[in-house]
């Protein structure tokens, strides 16, 4: 049960944060140029495709048949807009990576927000390798 | 060596299977993204361009200068009814808090913040417009200035530590 409720929160989760960013793109825009380390051209490209694999990882996390990949994808996403933050946390500089918009769940401070982000991919990797287990038992 | 081949050959491709899932929903979402993007009409353009940039066309440079002042000054005049301090953050963060008395005119909302703050601002008792966003990097503040200097406005100053100052400075005091 508690397997499904975190998948369910998880899958809600991501579509969240998808949708936010789709619907204000500009934001996220802004939000990717301040941690000045992408040209002009791929702050536009991960503005754009961010929410989009975002919104497609968290539908197949409810999706048994594609689950596993989808928890992939989403460890990946996650674990590669970490390495940003860690970036600005070790420069001491207030930013946050936009990842929920202006939510409560948005951090100025980068530590937390890789804290933030740390939690989710725990939880993923918990969730991908249980199912794997599952798969595999049978 | 042949049976432990054997014996992770089930793990291996397992994994494939699930790289393969990945290789396609990275394919859906570059069209569904693709697609999302052509089809909204604030879609984003290949190259990006800052929030100045964007308001570049409207803004001459020479506008974009203004007097700035600190806490001691904006603690001092918020009693004053001459004054209007304007928050140019957007409305989720003026939600949460602001300046007492303060009015929300955001950079990215300016269109229609404007046409609703108008009677506030074109005022004729206002002597003093101070205009402030979230914390001394941010550029909204002289944004919002510039834009609103383009009307016969009264003198415009900018608070320069903005909320983030505020904040630190314990608010009202």
């Amino acid at each position: 049960v508690i397997e499904l409720i975190l998948k369910w929160l998880l899958a809600a989760l991501f579509l969240y944060a998808g949708i936010i960013k789709w619907w204000e793109p500009w934001d996220f825009a802004d939000a990717v140029a301040a941690f000045h380390l992408l040209p002009p051209l791929g702050i536009n490209l991960v503005a754009m495709m961010v929410p989009a694999f975002e919104i497609c990882s968290g539908l197949c996390l409810v999706m048994p048949r594609w689950f596993r990949a989808g928890c992939l994808l989403l460890l990946l996403l996650v674990g590669t807009v970490s390495v940003p933050l860690l970036w600005a946390g070790l420069q001491g500089w207030k930013i946050d990576c936009g990842c929920f918009g202006s939510s409560w769940l948005s951090f100025s401070n980068p530590w937390l927000a890789l804290g933030r982000n740390v939690v989710l991919m725990v939880l993923l990797g918990w969730l991908y390798r249980r199912d794997w287990r599952k798969n595999i038992s049978i | 060596m042949s049976s432990l081949n054997h014996n992770f050959q089930p793990l291996i491709s397992r994994l494939r299977k699930d790289l393969r899932g990945v290789g396609c929903l990275v394919c859906t979402g570059i069209l569904v993204a693709w697609l999302g993007n052509t089809m909204r009409p604030d879609g984003l353009p290949m190259v990006y361009q800052t929030p100045a940039e964007r308001l570049g066309m409207l803004i001459p440079v020479a506008h974009l200068s203004a007097e700035e002042v600190g806490v001691t000054e904006v603690r001092s005049w918020l009693q004053r009814p001459e004054i209007l301090f304007i928050d140019a953050r957007s409305a989720t963060f003026y939600e949460l808090g602001h300046l007492p008395g303060a009015v929300n005119l955001s950079r990215k909302n300016y269109e229609q913040d404007f046409s609703r703050l108008r009677e506030r601002l074109f005022d004729p008792r206002l002597e003093l417009l101070v205009v402030y966003c979230s914390g001394v990097d941010c550029e909204d503040s002289h944004l919002v200035a510039g834009l609103l200097r383009q009307h016969p406005l009264p003198l415009m100053h900018i608070f320069r530590g903005g909320w983030e100052a505020w904040e630190k400075a314990g608010g009202v005091k």
